[in-house]
């Protein structure tokens, strides 16, 4: 899967609260990642299943509000994610530094 | 003359403030439209949700547009996992999709202002300002709707391609499988080629 910087970032936050699913509007104040860019990378991660998602379990007329969609990071996520980050932390070789 | 023009926009900015949350919504019921059906209803209350979060009535109808403003690429994050010829494919209509509302919304913007160099500036600039916005979003709309079937037309192509070298990995592919590659290739060639706006 193409790995972007906003990807990366995305990522993280699921990586740094593994057993917090995250939605939409929160992950965008957590990472600054827009809600345009988001929403597609979300949409990536979930079709490749790194992440998975399932509504919110309240009752709207109670909460006066509709249930959020939640995300939640997957092994195979979890496990991508890392070595995605690894891969990025890795010094290249043959690159010279100036 | 200026007050009417200040009062007028005052008018404006309440009408807009008010109508804005209706028209987020009939925004995102309009573009959740060019989704896969099958996510159709899940996105919709999902960007529901998500506005009813958000505070203010202008900021709801600004965040539900940022949303929106990658439909193409929430369709193809949707439609398939990534492969470099879809990529390729998205990418060099993202170019082409920037540079149509670029033109279109300087064109319009010529024709219906020209340039202004009166002491009338400043108002002309809002003026140029909201028309710009408006012809930002009609032309965005009208690309969305016209290239839908177009990218259909590719998606199909790069998934066949995707199956056959899906095959080719596990050496379970067909004489017939080769042979396909070279039309599909053709084929994928003259759709992009026929990549024009009409209206």
């Amino acid at each position: 899967m193409r790995m972007t910087f906003e990807t990366l970032k995305v990522l993280n936050i699921f990586l740094e609260n593994l057993d917090e699913p995250q939605y939409g509007l929160e992950i965008t104040k957590a990472t600054g990642v827009q809600a345009g860019t988001l929403y597609p990378i979300l949409m990536r991660l979930e079709t490749n299943k790194w992440l998975s998602s399932d509504w919110e379990d309240i009752d709207p007329v109670k909460a006066g509000r509709r249930p959020r969609r939640y995300y939640t990071i997957t092994d195979l996520g979890q496990r991508e994610a890392l070595k995605a980050q690894r891969e990025l932390l890795q010094p290249k070789l043959g690159v010279i530094h100036v | 003359m200026s007050e009417l023009l200040a009062f007028l926009l005052g008018l404006l900015t309440n009408e807009v403030g008010e109508v804005a949350p209706w028209l987020a919504k009939r925004i995102i019921r309009f573009y959740v439209g060019f989704l896969p059906k099958e996510s159709q209803l899940r996105y919709r209350e999902e960007f529901f949700a998500e506005i009813e979060n958000v505070p203010g009535s202008l900021t709801k109808l600004l965040y539900t547009l940022k949303i929106l403003s990658t439909v193409i690429s929430q369709v193809q994050a949707l439609q398939s996992s990534e492969s470099d010829s879809k990529t390729s494919a998205r990418n060099s209509s993202l170019q082409l999709q920037r540079v149509f509302i670029i033109v279109c919304t300087i064109v319009v913007n010529v024709a219906l202002h020209g340039y202004d160099s009166s002491e009338q500036r400043y108002t002309t600039n809002i003026m140029i300002v909201v028309t710009l916005f408006i012809n930002y979003l009609v032309a965005a709309l009208m690309w969305n709707y016209a290239t839908r079937g177009k990218w259909k037309e590719i998606h199909s192509i790069s998934t066949e391609l995707d199956l056959i070298s899906t095959k080719l990995e596990a050496a379970k592919a067909t004489p017939e499988d080769l042979k396909s590659v070279n039309e599909l290739k053709a084929r994928l060639i003259e759709v992009r080629k026929s990549y024009k706006f009409r209206f």
